[in-house]
């Protein structure tokens, strides 16, 4: 069930009554009655992939205990080498598996060898990326003893399939999550408010602004021999906010509704479009999966240590791996790959470092640099980003040929005249609330309630009068 | 928790009584399910709902909906006629629905208005799922925050009461929406869109093909009629470019016996017009006219 829809609206206050009212005191039965409800959630996407779930979880819990259980470090290593096997196997089986063997056939047929490759009607599950990653990243924790394993089998399957962030995110780290599964929660009136707050924000990023721009970038995308480059260059930015909001939106909603039952899930997004450089971004965007990278591959593999070499390949491994975890097509590579080249000069000229504060950070306004640095950091991730949602490399290609033509410098369509509106005034709210975890966080403020409702109404009122034709969340794919 | 839970409802209040109002002040003409992305499709479905086998369909863009006049088919051709066209539906469309409308209708014979317009590329988003229910039970809404319902509920009922407006959605009672020509609301862009044919997508030719070779293996005539439009539709390069489309229409339909019908290149006035290509009342009936002499003549 997606976020803005009325089963979600049905389900989770009827879930957040019985957890504190029936179920309140008894931290086994929330942790049961969560994992219920969170199997229900995944079942109402498609019944047939809770045994998958449920095989992960119990490999993970295994294989956990078996690798804390044992002294010898060669058969620990098999352990966690058993489950890195079995999870990425099952990932790269229901994911790739067609990619492979159509790339294989496509290599043979560049040889001048036709052959016909085995393609398997392959059903990806929702969220098979994100609990996979979440998994073993408690494999691989148990094993670097950072964690001790769980004999707890229902706060272990209550972590693994937690609702709000199953399906696409955040990427929770089983040394934060899990221990907040053996710890009484208490209700905290504060922490419900703030979680209904950002429950509101992600939804006015994901029904107003994300749904609407996918409309209009859709048409772009599909018709893009047909429009001129300035309209291109719009239609692109369309999918910048399009991506964005939808991601960080289900992810705000993610989070608001886990502080709703009294967890706290990492910040997956910080503002990432007012970055000052790439490097920025990649420290703002997508938080959860970046680092999950940067602590099980980028380190292990020498991270930005050693010779200049070592760091280049390492960078276009973590950057390529990155995309390809966005989806079996040669597109995401090539973003990934496009996003390693902006990153690799900063890193070479160990300036990866530099903008680590918020931009403006005390002031109200941008510096002239800042305003610059911005915009040209943005408008690289945006030719990224075509590559990203084109169907293919040629068409990526295509769309940057003719964006770049002599028609970029005409007036451009933008298809909607209230849209640029309604994405101005919420990089408003995104600018001013920069240094907060999120758009409506109102904790600093000493806003009169009548304001506060004002403001909460006004947004309502936006979701109800601008919500566009519902459009899946993307990540929903991966 | 208590007073979390009663604060939450209060502040949810207002915004429940002034959907409720606003629900109950346009209930009359609340408007029909949301089966597709399309307005008037859903409208026509809904009015579709009720009725049964016809002899006689009409089916396509709202050119088949404005300029295909029911009362002259019913009176000279057959009594048994629906129009099930709606806005904004290519050729595409048609190709996809064509199984689905036979199958609803089971008409013996279809006729499809057309024009350049109906050959680029559809945006109704219509796909396997929605296809399927076109004709089913009610739809529930999922998305809680669909503005489709309140956006269209604030002009459905003009647009159900109206005649002399594009977005008339008065039906007849088989269907159409002949549009008035007393007091029609001219909009002067779209009195001067001009014909494009350099958007016209090959692969609907193809499309058409398939379909007219399935009506022909169906038993069912499929009659293509090929629009007027005003003078100042026309570029320049008019005659060139309509030779070659109706070379392709009729490569289209050499395997059948299916009629085309061609007004394409007559010159009709101005009058009869409401915008570059769509017909008033008084157009439609002449059109229509002139298509069944066409039939009883062939």
């Amino acid at each position: 069930m997606l976020f803005n829809s009325i089963e979600f609206a049905i389900f989770l206050p009827i879930v957040f009554f019985i957890y504190w009212f029936i179920l309140d005191n008894n931290l086994k039965l929330q942790n049961a009655f969560l994992l219920l409800a969170s199997y229900l959630f995944y079942g109402w996407w498609d019944w047939r992939f809770l045994s998958l779930i449920l095989f992960s979880t119990l490999i993970d819990y295994f294989i956990g205990i078996k690798i804390s259980q044992t002294e010898s470090e060669s058969l620990r290593k098999r352990f966690l080498g058993l489950s890195i096997f079995l999870n990425l196997g099952f990932l790269g089986f229901f994911k790739y598996f067609n990619f492979f063997t159509e790339s294989f056939a496509n290599a043979f047929t560049l040889l001048g060898q036709e052959i016909n490759p085995i393609s398997l009607n392959i059903i990806l599950p929702v969220g098979i990326s994100f609990y996979t990653f979440q998994t073993l990243s408690y494999s691989v924790d148990v094993y670097k003893r950072k964690l001790s394993p769980t004999k707890d089998f229902i706060a272990f399957s209550a972590f693994v399939t937690f609702f709000p962030q199953l399906v696409a995110g955040p990427i929770e780290r089983a040394t934060n999550l899990l221990p907040q599964f053996y710890n009484k929660r208490e209700f905290n009136y504060n922490k419900a408010v703030d979680g209904l707050q950002q429950i509101l924000w992600g939804l006015f990023k994901k029904v107003v602004i994300a749904d609407n721009c996918a409309v209009y970038a859709s048409q772009v995308f599909n018709n893009y021999e047909v429009f001129s480059g300035s309209t291109l260059l719009v239609g692109a930015i369309y999918f910048a906010f399009q991506i964005y909001g939808d991601f960080s939106g289900y992810s705000d909603i993610a989070i608001g509704s886990s502080r709703l039952f009294g967890f706290d899930l990492m910040q997956n997004f910080n503002y990432p479009y007012f970055s000052r450089d790439i490097a920025e971004f990649w420290r703002r965007w997508h938080i959860s999966l970046s680092t999950w990278f940067r602590d099980y591959v980028y380190i292990p593999l020498g991270g930005s240590k050693g010779s200049t070499f070592s760091k280049v390949k390492n960078t276009f491994i973590i950057f390529m791996v990155s995309g390809f975890w966005h989806g079996a097509n040669w597109t995401f590579i090539a973003w990934g790959f496009i996003n390693a080249c902006y990153f690799l000069p900063i890193l070479l000229l160990e300036k990866n470092r530099v903008n680590t504060d918020t931009v403006a950070q005390g002031r109200f306004l941008l510096s002239f640099r800042e305003a610059f640095q911005v915009l040209s950091t943005f408008f690289l991730t945006v030719i990224a980003w075509v590559f990203f949602r084109s169907a293919s490399i040629t068409e990526a290609f295509g769309f940057l040929e003719r964006m770049f033509s002599n028609s970029f410098f005409t007036k451009p369509k933008t298809f909607d005249e209230t849209l640029p509106f309604l994405i101005l005034f919420f990089l408003c709210i995104e600018y001013f609330q920069r240094e907060k975890k999120f758009g409506l966080e109102f904790k600093d403020f000493s806003l009169p309630r009548p304001i506060k409702w004002g403001i909460n109404y006004f947004i309502i009122w936006l979701l109800f009068w601008y919500g566009g034709s519902q459009q899946e969340f993307i990540y929903f794919q991966f | 928790m208590k007073h979390f839970l009663l604060k939450f409802l209060f502040f949810l209040a207002p915004i429940f009584l002034v959907t409720l109002t606003f629900y109950i002040f346009h209930f009359k003409y609340w408007p029909a399910d949301k089966i597709t992305n399309s307005y008037s499709l859903n409208e026509k479905l809904h009015f579709l709902k009720g009725i049964g086998n016809v002899n006689v369909l009409g089916f396509g863009s709202s050119i088949t909906f404005n300029n295909l006049y029911s009362q002259e088919i019913v009176e000279q051709i057959d009594s048994s006629f629906v129009n099930a066209s709606s806005w904004g539906i290519k050729i595409e469309d048609f190709a996809q629905l064509a199984k689905v409308l036979n199958k609803r209708f089971q008409p013996k014979t279809i006729i499809c208005i057309s024009n350049v317009m109906d050959f680029t590329k559809s945006d109704l988003g219509l796909d396997k799922d929605n296809i399927n229910h076109l004709f089913g039970d009610r739809v529930v809404p999922t998305n809680l925050f669909d503005r489709y319902y309140f956006k269209h509920a604030l002009s459905n009922k003009e647009n159900h009461n109206i005649s002399n407006f594009y977005t008339s959605l008065k039906f007849d009672q088989w269907g159409g929406v002949p549009l008035t020509a007393k007091d029609f609301k001219i909009d002067t862009n779209r009195w001067n869109e001009k014909l494009d044919f350099t958007k016209i997508d090959s692969t609907c030719y193809y499309q058409l093909n398939q379909l007219a070779l399935y009506f022909e293996k169906e038993n069912i005539r499929f009659i293509f009629v090929l629009s007027p439009s005003t003078a100042s539709a026309k570029k320049n390069d008019y005659s060139v470019t309509i030779a070659e489309h109706k070379q392709k229409l009729r490569d289209v339909f050499s395997q059948t016996h299916h009629l085309i019908i061609d007004f394409s290149e007559e010159n009709w006035g101005d009058s009869l017009f409401v915008d570059y290509a769509h017909l008033n009342e008084n157009g439609a009936r002449l059109l229509t006219k002139k298509i069944v002499e066409c039939l009883n003549n062939n």
